[in-house]
Parts: C-alpha cells; structure tokens; sequence
C-alpha cells in the first residue's frame, strides 16, 4: 500500500513537472488525496456499522472541476491552505462542515500586493448593498465570486463581450438557480424572465450590458462596483444609458482608455480601439449656436471682404 | 516703399506661430470629423482621432514653449491692456472696421514699436493665448487622461462635461482663426502681414502715421525707452 502510495506521489510529481516545464499550471500533488473524491460523482467508504464498503452519490456543490481550478486564480493553492487541516483524515469528522471559511478579505485586505484591485472599498461598497444588508453574514463574496474557479477578467479581457458574460453569470449563478438562490435569501424565488419582462431587447441587454451597470449606482471610480441595490433602485429610464449625459458612457470611455494605456503605456489612448467618441452631436443646443455662429461669421467676413474690394475698386 | 521697419516677429515666434496655425487647422478639422462622428471622409476616423491626440499633444508643448517666450522676452509687454479707457478704445476701433476704413478714415492705433497689436487684436489675443489656449490643453489632457477629471458635477458627468467644454473652446477657436486670417489680409496690402510673419518685419507706411492716436501708448512709459529688449527698428529709407 505505501509502495503504491509513493509510486502514485512520484507520478504526480513527474507529471507535475512536465506540465509545468509546458508553462501550464499544475495540481499540487497533496490536492490529489482530496480529488480523489472531490473531483469525482460518487466516493466509496467504509461503514463500520454495516462493515461494509460502500459507494454514495458526491454532493455536487461539493464537487470540483478541476480544469476551471487550474485556470482560477487560486490554482496553486493547496485544498487544506484554505480548508481545514483534519480534512486530511477520512472520512472526515461531521463537525468540520461547520469549519468558518476565509473571505477574501481575510487574505486580500491591507496588503499592499492587491492595491490595485481595491479590496478595502469593495468590502466597503459591499456593505452597503442590499446583499449584505438583506443577507448579513451569511453572504460571502464566494457566494458571487467561486474561490475555486475565480479568473480576473475584467481586467485582462481585451472583449467588453466576454467581462459582459463573465460577470452576468456570477450574477446569474444564483437568480436563474432556485437552490442556489435560497441559500442566501428567505425571500420567494423570483424568475429572472419576468421580472425583466418590460426590458425591451431584454436578450440583446443582457448580452452587451453588465447587470450590475443597471443594479447598482455606478460609480466611475471603482472598476466593478459591488453595491448592489434593492430592485426598486435599479435603473428602469432607458434614458440614463441611451443619451448624452450616461454615466455609463462615461465609465464606458474610462475603462477603454485606461486599459489601452495598460497594454499601450502612458500614451497608449492616442490610437483609438474602435471608433468610440463621447460628444458627438450631443447637445442640441450648442449644435443651433454654433451652425449660427459660424454661418454669421461667414457672412460679416464676405459682407466686409465685397465692401473693400468695392470700395476699393471705386476710389480706383 | 516703408517709412520703416519693426521686428516685431523674432525668430523663436514665427516658428512657433506656423507650428501652432498648422496644428489648429489639423486640430480643428480632426476636431469636427469626431464631433459629428463623420465616417468615410477624406481622413478616416480613427486615424482622425491618432492625429487629434498627437497634434494636441504638439501644440499644447508649443503652447508651453510660447508662455516661456513671451515671458522671456519683450514679446508679453504688447499682452498688457490698460484697463482705463479700454472699453472706448475698442468701440473706437470696431468703429474703424465696421465703416472708417470705407469711409478712408486712418486707422485709430497705428502700429509702432510700443503698440504691435490694436485694441481689438490684443484683447482678442489676449483671452485666445492667456485663457482659451490653455484652457482648451487642460481638457484635452483630461480627456486623454480621463482619471483627473472630476467624476461628477450634480448630475452631470465629469467626462461629458469636459467633453462638452473642450468641444466649445474648440469651436471658439475655429471661429478665432476665421477671423484672424481674415483680418490679416487688412493691410497695406492684402499679403503684407502674411509676409511680416514669414520674415518678422513690420512695415510702417507714412499715410498709417496720421490721426495717430496715443491714448493706449503710455502703458509702456515706464520701459519705454529704457527697455533694452525692445524690438529692432529699421528707419528705412526716407
């Protein structure tokens, strides 16, 4: 049995190895003990009562893909870095399930390493929004954001389609999931269609627009703002995106400009991705003042121009 | 033949006056391409929004390397507008453009080496240079670096005001130009004062000298003479 232990701990180092040598990320071999199970439909055990050995059905919140763990940022954890260490014995203690997990926080918060993601004005903005308010302490940002298969991708996307996706379906993990949704809500399951039933083109929407630029107040200062508001405040005037003054427009020409300059440098946003320009024909009253202007300083300069030659050619 | 010459555009000036009028134009017809969002003209748009950024960007060290110059030099005294009687120093000299010059009236400030610019030329030159001019370079670095500007103001975003803001001092500007390379054409002859800003002397022509009025002349008494920087004269021939 040892022997078979260590020759399958070999294989996994081996193999290890030459993933990473490929530039791939590898499973940490002590993770594969979890996997075992973990990444598997049914796991077997021994019952002492019954002393048999026998095979049950995996709970599949509990089950992990282990290609989206590799792709996540956290692939390089260990399972007991962030679970407890008595999960290495099995089966496991029934008292470990009520183990109190880290939020990102816990790690996250006041290191210098994650300024640039602004954990500390998250956890602010979070507070204040109606899943905090309405959840309490139960509503942890793993339920929005799965610690396990988690990829920045508002940040390294060069498709706003793809961020669009990416961050609708946090959203949509739980409000198109009724079990999902009661985790965190005493509140009847609301059906995501209907509610969004008045949203004209609602598909096309959901498509090109985050949820959260409707759900939460925008602010242009935090790249993904996390202050999610109660239904009654979400944006319902199509107005406030389709016209001149859309602080969506505005956030729109931020987040392009600065993540030009990411991948550009400072005078990276002198070439335009594509052709987006904040003021065109935005206000109808410049365009009536300034055609009038223009068209009078025209024709004082012809009137004044023909009245010299004239005179000119008469005193000639 | 003239009464006599005035250096009044030194070297340093004119190479920054056709470097600053080539950039507005590039600046003003780019400006308009992205403004009414005009596709498929003569310059394409995007390569109209690279060429904005890069002319602006031009210009606004342009811009800096004239403010350093009028401060250095001679050049800033012919900014300074003495407020006592300047309202009625530009009634008198829109009154001139608006009919005396038809009438064969003499220009009312004649130029001379304490007075390069009229009434009208140094007000308007004056906000152009000293108020529009960086004005119009503050928002266009704020819009190249749009995490300077304010978020909002009431209820207004920061981007689309200062979009708002910049796009106006851009059209002020333009209708500036039109006038400005229009009134150049009104001097001795129609070219005189395009060829004055190519070899930096101005031509005084003895009919200018009559009716002179020295009304705007004493805010240079305390320089004048003693000022060791003043431009060059060339008595010419007489």
């Amino acid at each position: 049995m040892w022997n078979l232990k260590l020759n399958l701990m070999c294989l996994a180092l081996l193999t290890g190895a030459f993933s990473f040598a490929a530039g791939e990320p590898v499973m940490r071999a002590e993770n594969h003990q979890c996997l075992r199970c973990h990444a598997d439909q049914t796991y077997s055990f021994y019952n002492a009562w019954t002393e048999k050995e026998e095979r049950r059905v995996m709970n599949p919140f509990h089950i992990i893909d282990t290609s989206l763990y590799l792709n996540g940022v956290h692939h390089s954890f260990s399972c007991v870095d962030c679970h407890s260490m008595d999960y290495q014995t099995y089966p496991h203690a029934r008292e470990l399930k009520l183990e109190p997990l880290a939020t990102c926080i816990d790690c996250h918060g006041g290191d210098e390493t994650y300024a640039q993601y602004h954990f500390e004005e998250i956890d602010a903005d979070f507070a204040r929004s109606v899943h905090a308010v309405k959840g309490g302490e139960n509503f942890t940002c793993g339920k929005c954001h799965n610690q396990h298969y988690y990829k920045v991708i508002a940040r390294n996307s060069s498709r706003v389609a793809d961020i669009v996706s990416a961050d609708n379906q946090m959203c949509l993990s739980c409000h198109t999931n009724a079990i999902r949704y009661r985790l965190t809500s005493v509140h009847d399951y609301p059906d995501f269609n209907t509610v969004h039933e008045w949203l004209p083109n609602h598909e096309l929407h959901f498509r090109s627009v985050r949820c959260i630029d409707c759900h939460t107040s925008v602010t242009d200062s935090l790249m993904v703002p996390h202050n999610i508001l109660a239904k009654e405040k979400a944006v319902k005037n199509c107005s406030q995106c389709h016209s001149s003054n859309s602080m969506l427009q505005a956030t729109l020409y931020k987040y392009e400009n600065l993540q030009a300059r990411d991948q550009s440098g400072l005078l990276g946003a002198i070439s335009p991705s594509r052709p987006y320009i904040i003021g065109a024909n935005q206000v109808p009253l410049f365009k009536i003042l300034s055609v009038s202007l223009l068209l009078a300083t025209l024709a004082g300069i012809a009137l004044h121009a023909l009245l010299r030659v004239f005179i000119r050619n008469k005193r000639d | 033949m003239p009464l006599k010459r005035i250096y009044f555009y030194p070297l340093w000036l004119r190479i920054w006056h056709w470097i600053n009028g080539a950039g507005i134009i590039i600046l003003i017809l780019t400006g308009f391409i992205m403004h009414w969002g005009i596709h498929g003209s003569v310059i394409d748009f995007n390569i109209a929004v690279t060429l904005h950024n890069v002319t602006g960007i031009i210009v606004a060290i342009s811009y800096f390397f004239f403010f350093i110059g009028t401060l250095l030099f001679y050049n800033s005294r012919y900014y300074r507008i003495r407020l006592r009687g300047w309202q009625s120093r530009i009634y008198k000299q829109a009154q001139y453009y608006l009919y005396g010059m038809f009438k064969g009236e003499k220009p009312p400030f004649p130029l001379n080496e304490r007075r390069k610019f009229n009434p009208l030329q140094k007000t308007s030159y004056f906000y152009v240079m000293f108020l529009f001019l960086p004005l119009i370079v503050f928002t266009g670095i704020g819009l190249m670096y749009p995490e300077l500007i304010i978020d909002k103001v009431y209820r207004y975003n920061g981007v689309f005001l200062t979009a708002m803001f910049h796009a106006a001092l851009g059209f002020i500007l333009f209708i500036f130009l039109l006038v400005h390379i229009y009134a150049s054409t009104i001097g001795y002859d129609p070219l005189a004062n395009f060829r004055s800003m190519i070899n930096g002397w101005h031509e005084i022509h003895d009919h200018q000298e009559e009716g002179k009025d020295h009304s705007d002349d004493d805010e240079f008494d305390e320089e004048y003479p003693a000022a060791k920087d003043h431009p060059t004269v060339d008595p010419g021939e007489k």
